[in-house]
């Protein structure tokens, strides 16, 4: 009753993944035929296409939206490992280019019942809550593990009309209408800077305030802002000693 | 309106016994204030289960903590809620290191 | 060793939701904190959906304060109350089907300690008695007998709680409740002695209305079962709806159970004697002091 016809699979027309809201219980991307990507190639909207194309429409996307959020998730919030730290870094770089934009957290996956602010944080069992409270039409999730990622981008399709981007360390996640495969720091860098260039063709300025928290509630000052960045600039120049620096795979070390 | 645990700053100052903060079932819910030596309680985390007052009448002996409605709160204590509350952490030793 | 993993990335540190900032700078990772410095700490535990005037959320609360490092603890549990809580703990928590919460343990444990040579991680099941003495009994009994190194709590409400209030194996005789209306046959399971003779080398029976003896308990059992061998806590937490207890008289309850069948007992192995002595500077347990008791008697 909740599947519409058109989302019933047809072998002869390829399932397109669109923003939602796609009713009670979306049928899986996997089950309709949608495959991960290869090395060097990302998803857009549930094809594969070159890595190149899919970033530009990252870019494209995240600054039209509406409400342009970035959703960290624990594998770039806790400072585990070195990679962690530079990681965190190259992700604050990218919220460096969009004007306006939000970063929500989403710290670990306890079920945070029945305490929750929705606006404040965001939750994989109910990431529904926060889409809704903030408005967000558009959002990066980074950093987040496969199968709780699976999860929250399955109820985002569902009961939002959110746009869903998934910058992926391992192998990209089909649920997610956007997603680039193997995003370590360097790859998170090259996103920030096609951002970057896309908004300068776009014609649209570059942003003066520092990023948001949940709410559009002011979290650092400019101040605070700059020197985030620069500690993050020096981070990038001379990486700290002794780290992983692997490309591709996440070093679970 | 329901019913929230409410410590008189007044007897619980005197003694600072912390029986009520060890025995509250939820977490960081009596918390204590080092200044005031009183126990105080936040009560958007309250459950009202008035454990914490047999526990004053009948452990402790002080019978420092009465059941009242959310609404009869004394001002200051209303302000205490987790929102706005700040750990007066003591000066923690470091735990063991663990090899 | 640093403590780097339970601190946010930098540059990330504002943008934290206010429980995690607290927890990162007033939380106990890598700190000494007893329950008697309740309330001035944030815990580990957040607000949770169990019943008002839980006793076995206060013993929950409690041993989790007590963990003598819960930046390094996994909690194994399985379907039962204690859950609602201790998944809404700031400890990694494994959800283990009924039945197998030990055989996941060993599992863990063992893995645990290949990965990690160098340090302790230390391994917790805490699971109600249905999930231990009824459902779990032959993982439970087995862990024990392969002595495998982790420690086992028994949430011990004498009654399946959740699903409306059947008789367990550890509900007392005579006990007449929702689901069982003709009164328990068969006496309450024997664990404790059980678990001596399977060899455990810590085994305790508390109740949680003495807050400093249950932090000595779990601060023993987990210190002990990262070298010497598998412990056991069993705890009575009554459940205040089955056994329609009025929420305020839940200690009164809990006194009169002590004073009933569930007076303090504790069993230490000779060798888990030595290794908290030797190790952890436990002074009870050093050799002159137990050759001058024996003495003494």
């Amino acid at each position: 009753m909740y599947l519409k016809k058109e989302h019933l699979y047809k072998r002869d027309e390829p399932y397109v993944l669109k923003p939602g809201p796609e009713g009670y219980v979306p049928p899986a991307a996997a089950s309709m035929g949608i495959e991960l990507p290869d090395p060097g190639e990302g998803l857009i909207y549930g094809c594969k296409t070159n890595e190149d194309a899919v970033m530009e429409e990252i870019a494209k996307q995240m600054l039209t939206g509406k409400n342009p959020t970035i959703f960290p998730g624990p594998l770039v919030l806790w400072n585990w490992n070195d990679h962690a730290k530079i990681k965190a870094q190259a992700v604050l770089e990218i919220a460096n280019e969009i004007p306006r934009v939000m970063i929500i957290p989403m710290p670990d996956y306890r079920p945070k019942y029945p305490k929750i602010e929705p606006e404040e944080e965001i939750n994989p069992n109910h990431p529904n809550l926060t889409i809704w409270h903030n408005k967000i039409e558009v959002c990066i999730f980074v950093g987040v593990h496969c199968h709780y990622a699976n999860l929250t981008l399955k109820m985002i399709r569902a009961g939002t009309n959110c746009l869903t981007i998934a910058v992926c360390a391992e192998q990209g996640h089909e649920d997610a209408m956007l997603t680039v495969r193997d995003s370590d720091d360097s790859k998170l860098r090259r996103l920030a800077q096609v951002i970057r260039k896309v908004r300068e063709s776009m014609g649209i300025p570059a942003p003066t305030r520092p990023p948001f928290g949940g709410g559009k509630r002011e979290i650092v000052t400019p101040e605070e802002w700059t020197k985030i960045r620069k500690e993050g600039l020096a981070m990038a120049g001379n990486p700290p000693k002794g780290m992983p620096l692997r490309e591709g795979q996440m070093p679970h070390v | 309106m329901y019913l929230v645990a409410n410590i008189d700053p007044g007897i619980c100052g005197a003694t600072s016994c912390t029986l009520c903060t060890q025995f509250c079932p939820e977490a960081n819910t009596i918390q204590y204030d080092k200044e005031r030596k009183t126990a105080f309680v936040s009560v958007d985390r309250c459950k009202g289960c008035a454990q914490c007052v047999w526990v004053c009448d009948n452990m402790a002996k002080h019978h420092a903590i009465k059941m009242i409605m959310i609404d009869q709160l004394p001002e200051e204590f209303a302000n205490k809620l987790t929102k706005n509350m700040s750990y007066e952490q003591e000066n923690l030793k470091p735990s063991p290191i663990n090899k | 060793m640093s403590l780097d993993y339970v601190k946010s990335t930098p540059g990330f540190e504002k943008f934290m939701p206010k429980d995690y900032r607290d927890l990162i700078d007033h939380g106990p990772f890598g700190k000494k904190v007893s329950v008697s410095q309740v309330g001035t700490f944030k815990e580990i535990l957040e607000e949770h959906p169990m019943c008002a005037g839980c006793a076995m959320t206060l013993f929950i609360r409690l041993s989790l304060i007590a963990l003598p490092n819960p930046e390094d603890t996994i909690i194994v549990g399985t379907a039962g109350c204690g859950r609602l809580a201790i998944s809404q703990a700031a400890v990694p928590f494994v959800y283990g089907n009924y039945g197998d919460t030990n055989a996941v343990a060993s599992g863990l444990k063992r893995g645990l300690m290949t990965r990690f040579p160098d340090k302790h991680k230390d391994v917790v099941v805490m699971a109600g008695d249905g999930g231990l003495a009824d459902i779990g009994f032959s993982m439970l009994m087995h862990s024990w007998f392969r002595k495998e190194k982790f420690t086992t709590i028994m949430l011990d409400n004498e009654v399946y709680g959740n699903t409306g209030g059947q008789e367990s194996g550890m509900t007392n005789i005579g006990s007449v409740l929702k689901m069982a209306p003709l009164g328990k046959k068969f006496e309450k399971i024997d664990m404790p002695d059980l678990a001596r003779t399977a060899g455990c080398a810590y085994v305790a029976l508390v109740v949680p209305n003495n807050p400093k003896r249950v932090e000595q308990c779990i601060k023993k059992a987990t210190l002990i079962a990262r070298e010497v061998g598998p412990t056991y806590i069993q705890a009575y937490t009554s459940c205040n709806i089955e056994y329609a207890i009025p929420t305020d008289k839940v200690m009164e309850d809990a006194k009169n159970v002590e004073n009933d069948r569930y007076q303090f007992k504790e069993y230490i192995s000779e060798d888990a004697k030595q290794y908290l002595a030797e190790k952890w500077g436990y002074k009870e347990y050093a050799k002159k002091a137990i050759q001058t008791t024996e003495a003494a008697k």
